[in-house]
C-alpha cells in the first residue's frame, strides 16, 4: 500500500511517490505535470493538457466552458459554467480522478502499487472549510487524504530530503528561510525557520496577480500592440479563432527560449483576419521581454519585501532563499534574487516543477507530521493567557481528532455574559512572554447567572481539532445552560522532521492544563487547585467538585464551611421543581414556612 | 507363615476334624492348642522321606507291614489310620521292582480312595510321587492313579476342572482353574447319594487339600513354576492366615509354635532368595537409572547444543530472508527508477522533438508565404538546432 504525494496546484497537478532512495514523478508523456484545467463540452469532460490547449487567455477561474484552477472555487456552493451549475467539489474530483488515471495508465503505473492515501499540498491561505471540501473531492475521486501540508513547507522538505537532511538541519538550524513558489498561476511566499527538527512558518503571503500566465498574457498583449503599431493595423482588427491561444503558446515558448538566447522570433501564421499579411511576426529580444515583464517582477518582489518587512526582517537575515516554480528559471527573476540575497543563499532546485510533489511524497514516506506552530490561548485577564493548545502539539491525521476540555469559573457575571477570547501570539517561540503581542482569533460568549457570585458558576470550554485542521471551540455555562460554538480555520502549523530518538513524549499530548491535572490525579491524590497550595487542603477545593469526590465531607457533623456548602448546592437543581438554582422562576423555597434562600445576590452572600 | 497343623489335624484328633475357619480363607486361622502341638515332632530328615502322619502308635504299624509293591503303598496310604510311613531305600527298591498296577487292583484302590473325602491321603500320595522321580514307571502309575482319584472327587466335577485334569486341549488356563476350584462351596459338593456331605470344618480342610492336590498335579503335568504355586498359596492359603498376625508377639508366637520348621525354613529361604533377587533387581535398576540419567543429561546437553545451532541457523535464515526481501525490494526500486529514468529521457526527447518539429513546421509555413519569410525560418531553424544541441548535450551528460 502506497501513500503518494499529491501536489494539487493552481495550474498543474502531479503525483509523486518515494521508491527506495528517490522519488518517481508521474508526469505526462512529455514530462510535464498535468494542468489543473477542466473543459465541459456537452456530456464530455476534458481534463488536463487537452483542456489547457483550448485556453486563449491567462487568468484563473472560468473561461467559457473551461475551468482553470478549480480548487479556487472550493467552499462555494456552485459554479456556473455556460449556464450549468456545477459543484466545485465535483470539478476538483474530475481533476483528481484524471491525475490518478494518468498516473496509473502510464508506463510507470506498475510501480505505483495500490494507493492507500495521499499527502496533499495546499496553499498557505487555504481555509478550513476549503480543506474540508478538498477532502470531500478527493474522497469522491477514490483517494483518502492522509494529511495536508502547506506547499512551501513541502517544497522545503523535498529540498532538504533530496540533499543531506541532517547536514541541512544543522546548517539552517534556527535560521530564516524564504520559500517562494512562483508558478504559472500564483506567487506564494513563506518565511519560515527551522527549530530543532521542526520547520515553523513565520509569515505567509500569496498573490495571483503575478503568475506565469499573467506574464505570458502581458507579453502577448504587448506584442500585439507593438505589431499593430509597427504595421499600422487598427486595434479593432479581428483575429482568427484560437489565434490568440496559439500566440499565447508562442509567447510562453519565447519567454523560455530567451532564458538562453538573445532574440526569438514570435510567429503565428493566419493571425489577423481581413488584411494582406495575416501572419503575426515579431522578433522579441531579451531586453524587450524584461522591459515588458519588469512591472510584474517588481510587483512580485514588492510582495517579498512586504513579507520580510511585516515579519521584521531584512533580506540580509535570510539564510536560504528557496525558489521553486517555473518562473524561478527566468533570468530576470533569478538575477534580482541574486541581487537581494546573494547567489550563495539563493537555491533553485533542478526540479522546480516537481519539488512540491516530491516533498509531499517524502513526507508521506517519512510519516512526518504537522505540529502546532504557535500556542492557542485563552485570554484570562490582562497579560494572562491560558494555553489551550500548546506549540508543538501534533495535528491529527486522517480520521483522528484531538480534543480537550477546560473547566473555568465565571469571574464577573454582572452583565450576565461570559466571554471567551481565543488568541495566538505573534511569535512562534515555544516560550512566549505574557506581554508579547497577540493575534485575536475568535470570541465566544455564553449567558451566565448574573445573580451568582464571582468564581461561582462553572464554565466549560471544549477544544477540538479535526483532521481538516479546523479548530472548533465549544463554550458552555453549566448553570445558565447556554452554549456557543466557533470554528477557527487559519491555524498555523509547522512540519516536524521524523526522528524517533527525538520524539518528545511531553509534546505528544500537550493539550493545556487538563493534562497536568490528569497526570497528577494518577498518583491518587486530589490535586484540584494544586496551583494554590503545596499541600492538600480540602477547604481550598470548590464545593461542587469536593462533593463529587467525597460527599461525606458535607455531613453537618463535620461542619463544612458555608461557602463550600453554597458552592455545592449551587449546582443541585431544585428538589421540588427541578429548576437550576438562582432560577428566578423557582419560588419553592419561599413556600417553605420559616425558610430563607441559601443563595442570593453577591452582596447578600457577602453579608452572610 | 503357613502352619503345618492347619493342613493336617493334630494328634489325638480325628482326621476329619478341622478348626473353625475365617469366611474368606481356605484354612483355619486360629492357633493350635499348646498341648496338642507339643505331641507333634518334626522329623530331622523330612526332605528325604515322606512321613505319613497317623496315630500315636503309627511307628508300630510300619514295622509290621512294609509295602512290598506299588499297590501296597497306595493301600497303605489310604488304609493305615495311625501310621507314619517312612520309606527307606530298600522299600523304594521293592516298589520299583514291582511297579505294575493291575486294572482290577487299581479299581479296588480307587474304591478305597473314595473314603478320602478330604483328599488328605491323596495329597500325601501326590507328595510321595516326587520320591519316585527317578523311576518314571512308578511315578507315572502313581500320577495316573492320583489323577483318577481327583477326577472322581466331587470337588473336581466342574467341566473346566475336568478338562484340565483330562489334559483337554480346550482346557482353560491355570489361574482360571484354580479360581474355579477354590470358589466352590465345599459344604455342598455333589457327593453320591449314599455319601454324607462334609461338615464345615471338614469342607475347609477338603478345600485346602484339593488346592494342594491340584497345584501338585499342575506342577507335574503343566510344568507351572514354583513361583506361581507359591503365589497361589500365598494368595489363597497363607495370606489370609498371616492377616491375623500383625504384632511382633503374634508373629513370634506363630513361628515358635509351628510344627513344620522345615516348611518355614524352605519358605524363608525362598523368600530370602526372592529378596536377594529383588535387591539385585533394585541395584540393577538403580544402575540402569543412573545410566539413563547420565544419558538423559548428555542428551540434554546435546539437545541444548542443537537448539543453539537451530537458533543460530534460524537467525541466519531470518537475516538471509531479510536480505532477500531487501535485495528484492532494492531490485524492484532500482527497476522502477530505471524505468522512470527511461520514461523521463523518452518524454524529454519526445517533447524536444515535438517542439522543434513545431518550429520547423512553422518556419516552413513562413517560407511558403508569398513573399517567403526567410527570417522566420532562419530563426526557427537556429532555435531548433540550439534545442537539439542542448538535448544532445543533456543526453551525453546523462550518459
Amino acid at each position: 500500500m502506497t501513500v503518494v504525494g499529491f501536489d494539487f496546484g493552481t495550474t498543474n497537478s502531479l503525483i509523486s511517490v518515494v521508491r527506495g532512495k528517490g522519488t518517481i514523478n508521474y508526469l505526462d508523456d512529455e514530462q510535464r505535470p498535468i494542468p489543473s484545467v477542466v473543459c465541459y463540452e456537452g456530456k464530455q469532460t476534458i481534463v488536463g493538457r487537452e483542456a489547457r490547449e483550448r485556453l486563449s487567455h491567462s487568468g484563473l477561474g472560468v473561461q467559457g466552458n473551461i475551468v482553470r484552477s478549480p480548487k479556487l472555487f472550493l467552499g462555494r456552493d456552485g459554479v456556473f459554467i455556460e449556464g450549468v451549475e456545477r459543484s466545485p467539489v465535483d470539478i476538483v474530483a474530475d481533476v483528481v480522478r484524471h491525475v490518478l488515471h494518468e498516473a496509473r495508465a502510464s508506463r510507470r503505473g506498475q510501480d505505483l502499487g495500490q494507493i492507500s492515501g495521499a499527502v496533499v499540498t495546499i496553499p498557505v491561505d487555504m481555509e478550513g472549510y476549503k480543506r474540508r471540501a478538498l477532502r470531500d473531492a478527493f474522497r469522491l475521486a477514490g483517494l483518502n487524504i492522509k494529511q495536508f501540508v502547506h506547499e512551501p513547507l513541502s517544497a522545503l522538505y523535498g529540498y532538504f530530503r533530496t540533499a543531506d537532511l541532517q547536514a541541512m538541519l544543522r546548517r539552517y538550524d534556527r535560521k530564516l528561510i524564504l520559500v517562494f513558489d512562483w508558478g504559472g498561476g500564483t506567487l506564494d511566499l513563506t518565511l519560515c525557520r527551522t527549530l530543532g527538527r521542526r520547520i515553523v512558518q513565520i509569515m505567509n503571503d500569496g498573490t495571483e496577480e503575478v503568475g506565469g500566465d499573467v506574464f505570458d498574457e502581458s507579453i502577448m498583449n504587448s506584442l500585439i500592440k507593438k505589431v499593430c503599431t509597427l504595421r499600422g493595423i487598427e486595434s479593432t482588427v479581428t483575429m482568427y479563432s484560437r489565434a490568440k491561444a496559439r500566440l499565447l503558446n508562442r509567447c510562453e515558448r519565447a519567454k523560455m527560449d530567451l532564458s538562453a538566447r538573445a532574440r526569438s522570433q514570435v510567429y503565428v501564421g493566419s493571425f489577423f483576419k481581413g488584411i494582406d499579411d495575416e501572419d503575426f511576426d515579431y522578433s522579441l529580444n531579451q531586453e524587450e521581454l524584461e522591459k515588458i515583464v519588469a512591472p510584474l517582477i517588481d510587483k512580485g518582489f514588492k510582495r517579498i519585501e512586504s513579507v520580510l518587512k511585516n515579519a521584521g526582517f531584512d533580506p540580509e537575515q535570510v539564510a536560504l532563499c528557496l525558489a521553486t516554480g517555473g518562473m524561478s528559471n527566468m533570468p530576470a527573476i533569478r538575477r534580482r534574487l541574486h541581487e537581494w540575497f546573494g547567489p550563495e543563499r539563493v537555491q533553485v532546485p533542478e526540479s522546480t516543477a516537481t519539488i512540491i510533489a516530491e516533498g509531499a511524497a517524502w513526507i508521506a514516506s517519512d510519516e512526518a507530521g504537522l505540529q502546532m506552530a504557535k500556542n492557542i490561548e485563552l485570554t484570562l485577564a490582562r497579560n494572562s493567557y491560558l494555553p489551550l493548545v500548546k506549540v508543538g502539539t501534533e495535528m491529527p491525521r486522517e480520521g483522528e481528532v484531538q480534543s480537550a476540555t477546560f473547566h473555568l469559573y465565571c469571574t464577573d457575571p454582572r452583565d450576565g455574559v461570559a466571554k471567551f477570547q481565543i488568541c495566538e501570539p505573534r511569535s512562534t517561540s515555544e516560550k512566549v512572554l505574557p506581554n508579547e503581542p497577540r493575534i485575536h482569533l475568535s470570541n465566544l460568549t455564553v449567558k451566565v447567572d448574573r445573580m451568582a457570585r464571582p468564581f461561582h458558576e462553572r464554565l466549560e470550554l471544549d477544544i477540538r481539532i479535526d483532521d481538516d485542521l479546523i479548530l472548533e471551540a465549544h463554550a458552555r455555562s453549566l448553570n445558565a445552560r447556554d452554549q456557543d460554538r466557533q470554528e477557527i480555520h487559519n491555524l498555523e502549523f509547522g512540519l516536524a522532521f521524523p526522528c524517533k530518538e527525538d520524539v518528545d513524549e511531553h509534546q505528544k499530548d500537550s493539550f493545556g492544563i487538563d493534562t497536568l491535572v490528569k497526570e497528577q490525579s494518577s498518583t491518587g491524590t486530589l490535586s484540584i487547585r494544586a496551583n494554590l497550595a503545596d499541600r492538600e487542603n480540602l477547604r481550598l477545593i470548590p464545593g461542587e467538585c469536593l462533593y463529587e469526590y467525597d460527599p461525606r465531607y458535607f455531613d453537618t457533623r463535620h461542619r463544612p464551611p458555608d461557602y463550600q456548602v453554597h458552592e455545592m448546592l449551587y449546582y443541585q437543581p431544585c428538589a421540588k421543581c427541578g429548576r437550576a438554582s438562582n432560577d428566578p422562576l423557582c419560588i419553592c423555597v419561599s413556600q417553605i414556612p420559616g425558610a430563607r434562600p441559601v443563595v442570593g445576590t453577591p452582596s447578600e452572600l457577602e453579608e452572610m | 507363615m503357613l502352619k503345618r497343623d492347619s493342613l493336617t489335624p493334630p494328634e489325638g484328633r480325628k482326621p476329619d476334624e478341622v478348626r473353625e475357619t475365617g469366611k474368606d480363607s481356605l484354612v483355619n486361622t486360629q492357633e493350635p492348642q499348646h498341648g496338642q502341638k507339643e505331641k507333634e515332632k518334626e522329623s530331622p530328615d523330612a526332605d528325604k522321606e515322606v512321613r505319613l502322619r497317623a496315630s500315636k502308635d503309627g511307628s508300630k504299624g510300619s514295622k509290621q507291614g512294609k509295602p512290598q509293591s506299588l499297590a501296597d503303598l497306595i493301600r497303605a496310604i489310604y488304609t493305615r489310620k495311625r501310621l507314619s510311613l517312612n520309606l527307606s531305600q530298600s522299600d523304594k527298591r521293592l516298589i520299583r521292582s514291582r511297579p505294575k498296577l493291575e486294572p482290577e487292583e487299581c479299581d479296588r484302590l480307587l474304591q478305597l480312595a473314595i473314603s478320602d473325602k478330604t483328599l488328605e491321603r491323596t495329597r500325601d500320595l501326590m507328595l510321595l510321587i516326587m520320591e519316585f522321580s527317578d523311576t518314571p514307571s512308578v511315578a507315572k502309575q502313581l500320577h495316573e492313579f492320583s489323577r483318577n482319584v481327583l477326577r472322581r472327587h466331587p470337588a473336581f466335577s466342574s467341566r473346566s476342572l475336568a478338562e484340565i485334569l483330562g489334559n483337554h486341549p480346550d482346557g482353560g488356563n491355570e489361574d482360571y482353574a484354580v479360581r474355579a476350584l477354590t470358589s466352590q462351596n465345599f459344604t455342598s459338593l455333589p457327593w453320591p447319594e449314599e455319601t454324607a456331605a462334609l461338615k464345615k470344618k471338614k469342607s475347609q480342610q477338603c478345600q485346602v487339600n484339593a488346592l494342594y492336590c491340584f497345584l501338585l498335579w499342575l506342577k507335574e503335568n503343566k510344568g507351572v513354576s514354583l513361583e506361581w504355586i507359591l503365589s497361589q498359596l500365598q494368595s489363597r492359603v497363607w495370606g489370609p492366615l498371616a492377616r491375623h498376625h500383625r504384632t511382633d508377639s503374634a508373629i513370634l508366637k506363630a513361628l515358635m509354635n509351628t510344627l513344620d520348621t522345615t516348611g518355614v525354613a524352605v519358605m524363608f529361604s525362598v523368600l530370602e532368595k526372592k529378596v536377594a533377587d529383588c535387591n539385585q533387581q533394585m541395584e540393577d535398576a538403580r544402575i540402569a537409572q543412573e545410566q539413563a540419567a547420565n544419558r538423559a543429561k548428555d542428551l540434554e546437553v546435546h539437545l541444548n547444543r542443537l537448539m543453539k545451532q537451530l537458533d543460530t541457523a534460524k537467525d541466519q535464515l531470518e537475516v538471509l530472508s531479510e536480505n532477500i526481501v531487501n535485495t528484492k525490494r532494492s531490485h524492484e526500486n532500482e527497476m522502477a527508477h530505471m524505468r522512470n529514468d527511461h520514461e523521463t529521457l523518452k518524454g524529454r526527447v519526445l517533447r524536444c522533438l515535438r517542439e522543434e518539429l513545431l518550429l520547423l513546421d512553422e518556419g516552413l509555413q513562413a517560407l511558403r508565404r508569398d513573399p517567403p519569410k526567410v527570417h522566420v525560418m532562419l530563426d526557427h531553424a537556429e532555435r531548433v538546432i540550439d534545442g537539439l544541441k542542448r538535448e544532445v548535450n543533456r543526453i551525453k551528460g546523462d550518459n
